[in-house]
C-alpha cells in the first residue's frame, strides 16, 4: 500500500517536472539545470561516501574531467583549441567513460586508504586537474576556457536552432526548455539506478564494507573491488553530472571545478542525508538553488538591503542561511533530511510518500528504528530479508563512515 | 495493479498525443515583423518602454572586487541621474537595474537569464570567470556588454565594448615607453611579471611581441594572486640583470615586487598594468620606492587629468560621494556609461531601440570620442581587434590626486604593428 502511495506520488511529481517548462521563466528553467546537474553529481557522491563510506574531496575534479571530455569530444578543432567533432550523444558518454577510468585509475590509492587520508588524498585531484585543465590549452583553453557544442539527437538540437521555432501548448520552447527534458530524463535515470544499485547485491557490499571490512571479508565480499566499484561508479555520474554542467553553461572554465564545488557537493549529500538519493536530490535542490533564488529574489525580501548600500545583502545572507541550515541539520535532524521524512512518515503511520522527492527514489528503506539512523551511519539497512543476498550481518549500530 | 503496465501505456499514448497536438514549429511572430510596439519612428525591443530604458549591471559586491565596484555602481548611478536630468536617452529615462553575482560563475548565468529579458544591454558584468560565462550566451541574444575588463579574450565578442586598448596592447607599450623614454638598450632585458591567466597571458603576448619588434630580451616570471611575497621573483629579475618590470598583477604585487627590488639595490622603472597601482599604496613602507621608480599605463584617463570629461567625473563623483574612495574606478565607471549612451543615441537615430539596435549601432562607430576620458577616434568596426593603440603614461607622484601624475598619452611602434591573432 504505501509502496502504491509512493509510486503514485513519484508519477505526480514526474508530471509536474515534466509540466513545469510550460510555465517557468528563463531564470527558473536555468535554475533547474543547476539543480539537476548537481543531483546527479550529488546522486553519485553519496553512493560513495554514504553506502561505500570512502569519504571524497575530488568531486569537482571528475566532474571537470567530464566536463572537458564532453567539450573536446564534441567540439570542433579552432585556431585557438582542438576538438574531436564526435556526436553529442558519443561525447556525453565517452564523458562519463572517461571519468570513471580516471576512477578506476584512481582506485588503487582509494582501496589502500580510508577517512580523513583518503578525503586528502583525492583532496590532490582537484589540485592536479585544475593545474591540467590551465595549462593543455590546446585541449581545454586554458584559463577562460572553451565554449561547448550544444546538444543534439539526430538533426534535433537542444539550443534555440534546429528547429529555429518550436512551440508546445503556445509555449515556444527555446534551448533552455529543450534542455529541460534532456536533463530530467538523465536525472531520473541516474537515480533509479542509483537506488536499485543501492538496494541489490552490490549495494549491500558496498555498505558491509563500510560497516566493517573485516565482516565483509568474512562473508566473502571482495573488499578492494568493492572500493573500486564504488569508486568508478561514483565518478561516471560526476562525469555526467560536469557533462551537463558544461551544457546548461554552454562554456566551462576552470573556475567552476574548484574546490568549492566539492565541498558543495558534500554540503548536499550531508543535509540531504548521507547514503540516501533522495536526500541527495533534496541536498542539490537546496544548496543550488538558494544563492541564485535569494540574490533573484532579494528585492522582494524587506529585510534584504539593495547590493551595494552596505547592509545586509544577499549573497551574505544566502551564505548565513546556508550554514545556519548545515549546522540545524547536523544537530536536529539525524540523518538529514532523509531521515527526518523517514522519521516523519513512520510517526504519521508509515505510509505516505515523502512528498518532496519521492520520485526520485524508489528504494528508500523502510523506516528503522529511529536510533539506527545516526548521520553518518546513513540510510542502508542491511537487514532486508532477501534469501540471496550475502548482506545478513547486522550491526546494533554502524560503525562512523569516516574514520 | 495487475494492469498496470496496460494503463500505462494507455497513459503514455494519450500523453503523447496530446503534447505532439500541442506542438507546433511554425512561428505566429515569423512574419508578423518586429516584436514590440512601435512608437514614434523607433522600434522598442526589451528593456525599453515609452518612458524608460532599463540597462543591466552584473557585478561583484560581496566577492573579491566588492569595494572597487561599488565605487563604480554610485558612479553609474550618478551618471545617469546626470543624463535623465539633461533629458534622457531617445526621450526616455535611462534605469539601472544592478545585480550582484559575487563572483561566482553561477549566479552570473542565472542572473543573466532572469535579466535578459528586461533590459537593453548590459553596461558591465565584472570579473574573468563571471563574464567569461556571460558573454557568449549575450552574444547569442545579441545583447550589448561592456565593461569585462580589458583582456583580448572578451575581442572575439562582437557584442562587447572594450573601454580603451587591451592588456596586450598596454604591455606593448610599456616596452615601447622602456625602451624609448626610459633608457632601456637595445639587447637588454625586460622582466615581465604576470598573473596566470587571462590577463597575464594577454599581458605577455603584447610584451613578447613589443619585445621582438624592439630587440630586447623578456624574462618572464608567473604568479598567481595568491603570490604576495615577490622575492624568489625579485632576485631571479636582479640576477637576469634586467633594465625594466613589466607587472601584470595587482597592489599587492606591486607593493612587494618594488619594496625587494630597492632592497636589493635594483634601481629599476616599474610599469605596472591597469589595475596594478592603488593610492593606498603611499601609505605604505614601499612609499618611497614607489615614487622612485613606479608607472603606471592605463586605459582610461587616470584621476588627476585635466581632460574635461575627466574633471565631469571627478565632479560628479564627489558631488554624490564626497567620502568615497576615488581611484580609476570613478573616470572608468563614467566612461562606460558614456560609450553606453552613445550606443544607445546610435540605435534610437537608427530608429531600432532594441538590444540589436545597440549591438549594430557599437559595431558602426569607427570614431567615438570621450572628452579625453579614453583617446579619441576609438574604433569599434574592426572585430577581434583592440579599439586604440594609445594609452595613459603616468607616473607615481604623492602631490597628484589620487596618486598618479599623466605623463602623456602614448602609443608606441609595437603597439601599433600588433594585432590578435596574426
Amino acid at each position: 500500500m504505501s509502496d502504491l502511495l509512493r509510486r503514485l506520488g513519484g508519477l505526480a511529481l514526474l508530471v509536474v517536472a515534466l509540466a513545469l517548462p510550460l510555465v517557468l521563466n528563463d531564470f527558473w528553467l536555468q535554475t533547474g539545470l543547476f539543480v539537476m546537474a548537481a543531483a546527479i553529481g550529488a546522486v553519485g557522491l553519496t553512493l560513495l561516501v554514504g553506502v561505500a563510506g570512502q569519504l571524497s574531496l575530488g568531486h569537482a575534479a571528475f566532474a571537470a574531467i567530464g566536463a572537458y571530455v564532453y567539450a573536446w569530444s564534441t567540439g570542433e578543432t579552432t585556431t585557438s583549441v582542438t576538438g574531436g567533432g564526435l556526436p553529442p550523444l558519443l561525447g556525453l558518454a565517452l564523458a562519463a567513460l572517461v571519468a570513471a577510468g580516471v576512477g578506476a585509475a584512481f582506485s588503487p590509492v582509494a582501496g589502500r586508504l580510508r577517512g580523513i587520508y583518503l578525503g586528502l588524498a583525492t583532496l590532490g585531484l582537484v589540485f592536479i586537474v585544475r593545474h591540467l585543465l590551465l595549462n593543455l590549452t590546446d585541449w581545454t583553453g586554458g584559463f577562460t576556457g572553451r565554449s561547448v557544442e550544444s546538444f543534439a539527437l539526430g538533426g534535433f538540437s537542444f539550443s534555440n536552432r534546429d528547429p529555429d521555432y518550436l512551440a508546445v501548448g503556445g509555449v515556444e520552447f527555446e534551448g533552455l526548455h529543450r534542455l529541460w527534458y534532456l536533463f530530467l530524463l538523465l536525472a531520473v535515470v541516474a537515480c533509479w539506478l542509483a537506488g536499485n544499485l543501492r538496494a541489490s547485491r552490490t549495494g549491500r557490499a558496498w555498505a558491509n564494507v563500510r560497516d566493517s571490512e573485516t565482516a565483509a571479508a568474512a562473508m566473502g565480499i571482495g573488499v578492494a573491488r568493492a572500493k573500486a566499484a564504488a569508486f568508478v561508479v561514483s565518478s561516471a555520474y560526476a562525469g555526467t553530472a560536469g557533462a551537463m554542467l558544461a551544457l546548461a553553461y554552454g562554456r566551462v572554465a576552470p573556475d567552476v571545478f574548484s574546490l568549492t564545488a566539492s565541498v558543495d557537493f558534500l554540503v548536499m549529500i550531508v543535509l540531504g542525508g548521507l547514503g540516501s538519493v533522495a536526500g541527495a536530490v533534496v541536498g542539490a535542490l537546496f544548496v543550488t538553488a538558494l544563492p541564485l533564488v535569494l540574490a533573484e529574489y532579494s528585492s522582494a525580501l524587506p529585510f534584504l538591503a539593495a547590493p551595494g548600500s552596505g547592509g545586509l545583502d544577499p549573497s551574505t545572507a544566502s551564505r548565513i542561511v546556508y550554514g545556519v541550515a548545515i549546522i540545524a541539520v547536523l544537530v536536529f535532524l539525524r540523518g538529514g533530511l532523509a531521515g527526518a521524512g523517514r522519521r516523519l512518515r513512520h510517526r504519521l503511520g508509515g505510509g505516505g510518500p515523502s512528498g518532496d522527492a519521492g520520485t526520485t527514489d524508489p528504494d528508500t528503506p523502510g523506516p528503522g528504528p529511529a536510533g539506527r539512523t545516526a548521520p553518518a551511519s546513513g540510510t542502508t539497512d542491511p537487514s532486508t530479508p532477501d534469501g540471496s543476498h550475502p548482506a545478513a550481518v547486522t550491526h546494533p549500530r554502524s560503525k562512523e563512515t569516516t574514520r | 495493479m495487475k494492469h498496470l503496465p496496460r494503463t500505462c501505456a494507455l497513459t503514455a499514448a494519450a500523453v503523447t498525443m496530446l503534447s505532439l497536438a500541442a506542438c507546433s514549429t511554425t512561428d505566429p511572430d515569423a512574419s508578423g515583423g518586429s516584436g514590440g510596439g512601435a512608437e514614434g519612428d523607433v522600434t522598442t525591443g526589451s528593456g525599453v518602454t515609452d518612458s524608460e530604458i532599463t540597462v543591466g549591471m552584473l557585478t561583484d559586491l560581496s566577492g573579491p572586487f566588492a569595494a572597487g565596484a561599488a565605487v563604480q555602481v554610485t558612479q553609474t548611478n550618478a551618471y545617469w541621474d546626470q543624463v535623465n536630468a539633461d533629458g534622457g536617452v531617445c526621450d526616455r529615462d535611462v534605469v539601472v537595474d544592478v545585480q550582484d553575482h559575487g563572483y561566482d560563475p553561477q549566479r552570473a548565468v542565472t542572473l543573466y537569464r532572469s535579466m535578459a529579458p528586461d533590459v537593453i544591454a548590459l553596461q558591465q558584468v565584472l570579473g574573468g570567470p563571471t563574464s567569461a560565462a556571460v558573454l557568449p550566451l549575450a552574444e547569442q541574444d545579441d545583447v550589448y556588454v561592456g565593461g569585462v575588463g580589458w583582456t583580448g579574450s572578451a575581442l572575439q565578442y562582437e557584442n562587447n565594448q572594450l573601454p580603451g586598448a587591451s592588456y596586450a596592447i598596454e604591455a606593448a607599450n610599456a616596452v615601447d615607453y622602456l625602451v624609448d623614454e626610459l633608457g632601456v638598450p637595445e639587447g637588454g632585458s625586460i622582466g615581465v611579471v604576470y598573473f596566470a591567466g587571462d590577463y597575464g597571458g594577454d599581458a605577455l603576448a603584447g610584451a613578447e611581441h613589443a619585445a621582438e619588434e624592439r630587440g630586447v630580451e623578456i624574462v618572464a616570471q608567473e604568479i598567481t594572486s595568491q603570490t604576495t611575497d615577490l622575492s624568489a621573483q625579485a632576485s631571479a629579475l636582479v640576477q637576469a640583470d634586467v633594465a625594466g618590470v613589466v607587472l601584470a598583477a595587482a597592489p599587492t604585487q606591486l607593493a612587494s615586487l618594488a619594496g625587494v627590488l630597492a632592497t636589493q639595490g635594483a634601481d629599476v622603472p616599474i610599469v605596472g598594468m591597469n589595475p596594478t597601482f592603488n593610492p593606498s599604496l603611499l601609505g605604505s613602507p614601499v612609499a618611497d620606492a614607489l615614487l622612485a621608480n613606479a608607472y603606471s599605463i592605463t586605459s582610461v584617463a587616470p584621476y588627476a587629468s585635466d581632460a574635461p570629461g575627466v574633471q565631469a567625473a571627478n565632479e560628479l563623483y564627489a558631488s554624490v560621494a564626497p567620502d568615497g574612495d576615488l581611484g580609476w574606478e570613478v573616470p572608468l565607471a563614467y566612461v562606460q556609461g558614456e560609450l553606453l549612451r552613445q550606443a544607445l543615441e546610435g540605435a534610437c537615430e537608427s530608429g531600432e531601440l532594441t538590444p540589436e539596435g545597440v549591438v549594430a549601432a557599437l559595431q558602426e562607430s569607427s570614431s567615438v570620442d570621450t572628452d579625453g576620458l579614453l583617446p579619441d577616434g576609438l574604433d569599434y568596426s574592426q572585430a577581434g581587434q583592440s579599439p586604440t593603440t594609445t594609452v595613459y603614461v603616468s607616473k607615481v607622484d604623492a602631490d597628484a590626486e589620487a596618486g598618479l601624475a599623466l605623463l602623456e598619452e602614448f602609443s608606441g611602434p609595437s603597439a601599433e604593428s600588433f594585432s590578435y591573432g596574426g
